[in-house]
């Protein structure tokens, strides 16, 4: 119960202070939740600075704004692309989109098999005979989806 | 409680309100490192998959299920015994390679994701050995990886796992195997020296004998050869001998008799030289009729005189003995 007497004590720094000790922490911790929570206490703090609402009310303000902080956040990135050299890592077979390969069984009851990257991937499609190039147009779970060139 | 610090309910309200937006935002932010699936589950079921980075999902309703690893991942297959389709028991292991495609049907479709691979990839490496001689097993492993890689990858469809890769490891023989293996292989290699050295010799005397053979038809020839030449000069000399009379005689028909006394006496008189002249000779030895050579003398003086002069014979000088003459005696 110090921290609140703390915090009834210095008043609106002690928001400023705690929001940036959270910065701090979220260096140090992993997890991406005190990142929203130190930006709110520093709001907070500016806010209570300006006209002090009574401590009750600081705690909410604060919570709300963490939620808003974050939430701002995420309609701020979903407008624009996720900013990644490498948007298809880990997505193995959307890294295969749009290749062409060489069927080395004949897509039979629609499936069959190709060499691709140093294995080989099964793949489903209308049937085809052994050696047509086909187009990768998809994939479900480890099947790619083909279909003829 | 707490009404030590003069709050109302309102307060008290307002401080929890705060309270739960913070757990709220604990709770409805979710962030999924790279590398990492993350199933959501409403109420205990799959809903939806969080891919990596920041998501936001329903508090209190929704919740973080699986963890999935969608990183391609390691399985070390341990050793196990095979018994090959010729009845040699060996001890095989190796390594597998497969990675989550899909990661809901990784989460639910199967329990345990790991033990299952491994256990498909252990009975299959089984199947694919037994069905195989033991030399064949040494010699093609790509073949063996090749098969499993088609049958588990098959068999682990449903799970959204895509086997990238299986190989074998490791395969042992048993000991006193890999020792006869070893004798056979010794044995295989004495058996070709043994070959070659005989090929050698074979081909070594082949070569001897033909130098031989060669040797005596040269010789051979020679020999003929030089027959030949012999019999050539013994003929040329004949010849030469039957010219040389012949022009003698010619030359006696033409001529006189007494050219040929010319030509014995000149021998007959070098061969006195020759005895005379002789080193060790202490008795000289004159043929009895050694006067008589000069009577030769005669014959020359009777070539002198038909050359130089038609002029009458004389009568050769007469001597008390005869000289050595050819032709008819006067």
């Amino acid at each position: 119960m110090e921290v609140i007497g703390f915090l009834a004590e210095y008043g609106p720094w002690s928001w400023i202070v705690a929001g940036l000790i959270l910065l701090a922490l979220e260096l140090v911790v992993p997890g991406g939740y005190l990142l929203w929570t130190g930006i709110a206490g520093i709001l907070t703090g500016f806010i209570t600075l300006v006209q002090q609402p009574p401590w009750p009310l600081q705690w909410l303000i604060f919570g709300v704004l963490s939620l808003v902080s974050i939430l701002t956040w995420v309609r701020f990135t979903r407008n624009r692309r996720e900013e990644s050299d490498r948007p298809l890592l880990n997505e193995r077979t959307q890294q295969f989109v749009g290749q062409e390969a060489v069927l080395d069984q004949p897509i039979t009851n629609g499936f069959g098999r190709v060499a691709l990257g140093d294995t080989v991937w099964r793949v489903s499609g209308p049937d085809l005979p052994a050696g047509q190039r086909v187009r990768i147009v998809g994939a479900d779970g480890n099947v790619l989806r083909v279909e003829p060139r | 409680m707490g009404n030590e610090f003069g709050l109302d309910g309102l307060s008290i309200s307002l401080l929890v309100l705060g309270i739960l937006f913070l757990l709220v935002l604990f709770a409805g932010a979710k962030t999924v490192p790279q590398g990492y699936n993350f199933t959501i589950e409403r109420f205990g079921k799959y809903t939806r998959t969080l891919k990596p980075g920041l998501n936001l999902i329903v508090p209190f309703i929704d919740g973080i299920g699986k963890k999935i690893n969608v990183m391609e991942q390691v399985l070390d297959v341990p050793h196990q015994e095979v018994i090959t389709r010729d009845n040699a028991s060996i001890t095989a292991n190796g390594v597998t390679f497969y990675q989550i495609l899909d990661a809901a049907a990784a989460a639910y479709e199967v329990s345990d994701l790991q033990n299952a691979i491994l256990n498909l990839t252990m009975t299959n490496i089984r199947t694919v050995m037994g069905s195989m001689d033991l030399d064949e097993l040494l010699s093609n492993r790509d073949e063996i990886n090749h098969r499993l890689l088609k049958v588990v990858d098959t068999a682990v469809s449903p799970w959204g796992v895509k086997i990238t890769r299986i190989e074998i490891k490791d395969i042992d023989p048993p000991k006193d195997l890999v020792d006869s293996m070893g004798r056979q292989m010794k044995a295989e290699r004495e058996k070709r020296a043994a070959i070659l050295e005989a090929e050698g010799r074979r081909q070594s005397a082949i070569l001897q004998a033909e130098g031989a053979k060669q040797a005596q038809v040269l010789e051979a020839e020679g020999r003929k050869e030089a027959a030949f030449r012999d019999a050539e000069a013994r003929e040329r000399s004949a010849e030469a001998e039957a010219k040389a009379t012949t022009m003698v005689s010619e030359a006696i028909a033409s001529g006189s008799v007494q050219a040929i006394n010319y030509f014995v006496a000149n021998n007959y008189i070098e061969a006195l030289g020759k005895i005379a002249t002789s080193p060790n000779q202490k008795v000289l030895m004159l043929p009895v009729e050694a006067a008589s050579v000069i009577g030769s003398i005669g014959g020359i003086a009777e070539i002198a005189r038909e050359t130089f002069g038609g002029a009458e014979p004389t009568r050769p000088v007469r001597t008390a003995s005869r000289p050595p003459s050819v032709g008819p005696a006067e």
